[in-house]
């Protein structure tokens, strides 16, 4: 009994090589390394079952390789190169083991890398459930295939000859669940995507010794995994606040500090300039300078009324200079009555400082009425005979807010792309849904 | 998990914040943050007279 409970290695029969055995009893089937004989190991005694091809290409883990994952120290025991039925597909499986831990595995596909370990608290469910919640995780069904071992070394636990093992791969980035069945048993494995710098570290392995990474893994997270929800959190707090300021903080209190009407004589349509009655600006707070209004009406009847104008700073001799119009044209064409533009325009003017100003006005008028309009009188008289500015202090400037909304929402935009790319090149390896 | 993903969002969370600081300013100086109606003109001595 205690000499094959202290098995170190047994003889492989086919080449006559050591088989180092360092799981001691708990190996029960092994491969020879260097002819891929295998055997089964019952109370010390090998019997020899089959014989899996050489691999291919040399393990990036060998057998004996030490690392440590999750702060605990393992050893590689067991490679094997698993191909999945009826498909191209091959990845690897490395059994890890820990004389206190026990086994966990770790496998390998086109550079990625998973550590995969068997769980206990598995999920209940149907077998072709499409999606469930685990551990407050939505976890989708992703893939569904056989496994054939192909090559392999070193010792394993379970039987590597047995039937054909079936597996359902939910995933849940960074994570996915397997649903293995072997005969009527089901085992449910936990995997988690671990970067290939950490497999680096944990092996303390040189740099530039591990396969570079090809395409989207199953459940390799992207940089916004998880992120789509928290953000939709945040932009609703953002709105909520933003509203919250507008409503309650903004300090607008909208206040008319000029208004003149002037009449238009005939060095109006000249151009000539027209100076106003002064007006003082005074911001209602230390900022010191304010938002303006400004806006210009005139009876405008199928015409236009154009102005050019100065607001005059009579302290410092700063001038900001802007133009706007007016013009309303309607009419009854091909049956339909029309009507365009209006008598009232308005514009912003921003950061204007405090003092006291007056306003230069050149205002220009259409010179003869147009008479090619259905609708127009030859006897009436359509030019403007005055016009009126208002000035309004510290208006809200809503341009600004539409600013503020489209800044934030551009990460959440980027998100959505990226999301949509990383979920596209994922689901693209899918056997489960139509790729149509 | 909730706390870690929000952890992973502190840069978003400030700028958005820095967003709200921004729109509050523009709104307490009057400015308009994109574009402008006006064309500014001040005499030569205005500027050192402001400094």
């Amino acid at each position: 009994m205690a000499a094959f409970e202290n098995l170190t290695s047994i003889e492989c029969h086919s080449c006559h090589g050591k088989i180092i055995l360092r799981t001691g009893q708990n190996a029960h089937y092994a491969i020879c390394p260097s002819c891929a004989a295998s055997y089964k190991i019952l109370n010390g005694q090998t019997e020899r079952t089959q014989n899996y091809s050489q691999a291919l290409k040399p393990y990036t883990l060998p057998l004996g390789a030490k690392g440590t994952i999750k702060q605990i120290n393992y050893e590689v025991v067991g490679c094997l190169t698993c191909k999945q039925a009826n498909s191209h597909y091959s990845w690897r499986e490395y059994t890890l083991y820990n004389e206190t831990y026990g086994y966990i595995f770790l496998s390998e596909y086109d550079g990625h890398w998973n550590i995969v370990e068997e769980i206990s608290d598995f999920p209940r469910r149907q077998k072709y459930s499409k999606s469930f919640i685990f551990k407050e995780r939505e976890y989708e069904l992703f893939s569904d295939y056989g496994v054939q071992y192909r090559d392999g070394a070193g010792e394993f636990f379970w039987n590597i000859n047995g039937p054909k093992t079936l597996v359902l791969e939910y995933i849940s980035p960074p994570y996915s669940l397997l649903r293995e069945t072997k005969s009527q048993e089901v085992n449910w494995f936990l995997a988690t995507y671990i970067h290939p710098k950490e497999i680096r570290k944990a092996f303390n392995l040189p740099s530039g010794t591990l396969p570079s990474r090809h395409g989207t893994y199953s459940n390799e997270p992207s940089i916004v995994t998880d992120l789509q929800k928290p953000t939709l959190y945040c932009m609703a707090a953002f709105f909520f606040l933003m509203f919250f300021i507008q409503l309650f903080f903004s300090n607008h209190q909208e206040q008319v500090i000029f208004e003149q009407t002037f009449n238009c004589d005939s060095a109006v349509v000249a151009g000539k300039t027209i100076i106003s009655e002064p007006f003082n600006i005074k911001s209602n707070n230390s900022a010191e300078t304010s938002s303006l209004n400004i806006i210009l009406s005139a009876p405008v009847d199928n015409t236009w009324f154009e102005s050019q104008m100065t607001l005059m700073n009579e302290d410092t001799g700063e001038e900001f200079y802007f133009e706007t119009g007016v013009e309303l044209y309607y009419g009854y064409t091909e049956g339909e009555h029309w009507r365009e533009g209006s008598e009232k325009n308005d514009l912003i003017l921003s950061e204007i400082p405090d003092g006291t100003y007056r306003l230069a006005i050149k205002a220009y008028q259409e010179p003869l009425p147009i008479t090619y309009y259905s609708n127009i009188s030859p006897s009436k008289d359509y030019k403007v005979k005055f016009f009126t500015i208002n000035i309004i202090k510290d208006i809200s400037i809503t341009s600004n807010l539409w600013v503020i909304i489209l800044l934030s929402l551009l990460v959440p935009t980027l998100i959505i792309i990226i999301s949509y790319f990383n979920h596209t090149a994922r689901w693209s390896n899918s056997n489960v849904i139509s790729h149509d | 998990m909730t706390k870690n993903i929000f952890s992973k969002l502190n840069w978003f969370i400030l700028y958005l914040l820095m967003l709200l600081g921004l729109q509050s300013y523009a709104d307490y100086k009057g400015w308009r943050l994109l574009g402008s109606n006006t064309e500014k003109w001040a005499p030569a001595g205005y500027k050192q007279h402001h400094k």
